[in-house]
């Protein structure tokens, strides 16, 4: 955003500043969880995906990617638990 | 932050101008990142699969690749972005 706009937003009256701001989390919470998305993408399509030869997924392959998530995700909440415990 | 700077109003038109002006400024911000980030991701994974061993000219075998690669990728986002929403609805 430009210093133009951030001067133009100051000049806002509250709720619209409010709005705003409302609006830019809102944006910033999507654009993160997008951003997760590729990550994990990536990480699976390494794992899953070993060569090319056709432009479609092979069924294992999707099958593949749906355990590695979700495995990914169980190794996350995992670790989480592990840590809350050790710190009691 | 620089947003909750001075109170001094305008008028409400102005007011809706400047709010869509910078709600599409910022969101167009935000759709070149997230295309950057996919391009970049799908680049270095199609690149370590499609060339192992890189040689002195660009073949036609190359390009298919990475063509194929890249319609794999997206289907893969696909998937991914679908089970990750089934898996924070649990």
């Amino acid at each position: 955003m430009s210093s133009a706009d951030l001067r133009a937003i100051s000049q806002l009256d509250e709720a619209s500043r409010k709005d705003i701001a409302q609006w830019v989390e809102n944006e910033m919470a999507q654009a993160k969880l997008r951003s997760t998305i590729h990550n994990f993408t990536e990480i699976c399509f390494r794992k899953c995906v070993t060569s090319i030869g056709t432009q479609t997924l092979a069924k294992t392959e999707e099958l593949c990617l749906q355990n590695c998530l979700n495995r990914f995700l169980d190794t996350n909440s995992a670790i989480v638990k592990l840590i809350q415990e050790q710190n009691k | 932050m620089a947003f909750f700077g001075k109170d001094s109003e305008a008028s409400s038109t102005q007011t809706q101008d400047v709010k869509q002006r910078v709600m599409q400024e910022a969101a167009q911000e935000l759709a070149v990142a997230d295309v950057t980030e996919l391009i970049n991701n799908m680049t270095k994974v199609c690149y370590d699969l499609c060339f192992p061993n890189p040689g002195p000219i660009l073949t036609s075998a190359d390009s298919k690749c990475t063509e194929q690669c890249s319609k794999k990728f997206m289907a893969a986002w696909n998937i991914i972005s679908q089970t990750y929403a089934s898996r924070l609805r649990q």
